[in-house]
């Protein structure tokens, strides 16, 4: 954590594209499906950066789950195996690399890494919750497997 | 989930143990503000839990929550800052501030115990989410292997006796 007290300037990492070519391919995106499924369990909230989760106008339940939190254990589950999916795909792309340094190479600030990691202990802790009322202990594991894999730090 | 006739439900993770534990249960030393409630979801309310991680050098042993406040992030913040206060824990500074969340890492003179607050705003600035988490971190050395026991070498040794 950065022993600071800022406001965070939102900006658009992926239009350094520059930085984001010495990345392997096919990463920027998955780092944008990553960031917009960590939001979607973080209230819709912008991650790192990248636009935030919106949930449809037109489905109220919806937009409450996102918006409050009040997701199921099930959806939670299922929203974990999803952010699981890509950070396992970043990892395989990038073998060796940690999440850090392939935020950095996408052109984050180092507020915008924090904000992605912090994202990503919130929906760690968030799933430990669950374990056992909706979401699975694999599930779990493979998340905290990947995030350590990663180098982003579990407790 | 081992349920049935246990000292009380657990669920066996792939490096512990995990148990939910209920509000009158959350510790002391992390003291809540009094109107703090727990996250209520679609299919009821979130219970704390208390898990113990088993290293090789290490046990860890954390226990987290979401929580929920019916007012804004700020007025959340400085409800923690005054209870976390009262009983000596220490932000220093270490806060980290975003458009709709705030973490805040907490830190004590008696241990090498933390605790990390994470706050989000919602949407329409009524409710604040709060994420907490303590952690505490016991070193371990393992035990050195027994010697081997010496009537393990004893029978060969009479066996080339009577030869």
């Amino acid at each position: 954590m950065i022993a600071l007290s800022y406001a965070l300037t939102i900006t658009t990492p992926s239009s350094q594209v520059a930085r984001a070519a010495s990345l392997a391919p096919g990463t920027e995106g998955l780092l944008k499906q990553t960031a917009l499924h960590l939001s979607k369990m973080e209230g819709g909230a912008s991650i790192g950066g990248f636009p935030g989760f919106e949930p449809p106008d037109d489905d109220e339940r919806y937009k409450r789950k996102v918006e409050k939190s009040t997701a199921t254990g099930e959806e939670v589950n299922t929203w974990v195996k999803e952010i699981n999916n890509f950070l396992r795909q970043i990892a395989n792309k990038n073998p060796g690399v940690t999440l850090e340094k392939i935020l950095e190479k996408q052109g984050l600030t180092s507020e915008q890494i924090t904000s992605f990691s912090n994202a990503l202990k919130d929906v760690h802790l968030n799933a430990s919750t669950r374990v056992g009322y909706g979401v699975q202990e694999s599930t779990a594991k493979t998340l905290e497997e990947l995030m350590r894999l990663l180098g982003v730090g579990t407790w | 989930m081992v349920k049935q006739f246990g000292f009380r439900p657990f669920h066996r993770m792939h490096d512990g143990i995990l148990i939910h534990i209920t509000l009158d249960e959350w510790p002391a030393d992390v003291p809540l503000p009094e109107d703090i409630k727990l996250l209520e979801t679609d299919d009821g309310v979130v219970h704390p839990f208390w898990r113990i991680v088993l290293e090789p050098n290490r046990t860890i042993e954390a226990i987290g929550g979401i929580f929920q406040m019916n007012c804004s992030r700020d007025a959340t913040s400085k409800k923690f800052e005054h209870v976390m206060q009262n009983v000596g824990w220490k932000s220093n500074g270490m806060l980290f501030q975003e458009e709709r969340r705030t973490t805040i890492r907490y830190t004590h003179s008696i241990d090498d115990a933390y605790v990390e607050v994470s706050l989000l705003q919602s949407k329409d600035l009524e409710t604040t989410r709060v994420t907490i988490s303590r952690t505490l971190k016991h070193p371990y050395i393992p035990p050195v292997a027994e010697e081997e026991p010496v009537e393990a070498n004893v029978e060969p040794a009479l066996e080339e006796v009577a030869k």
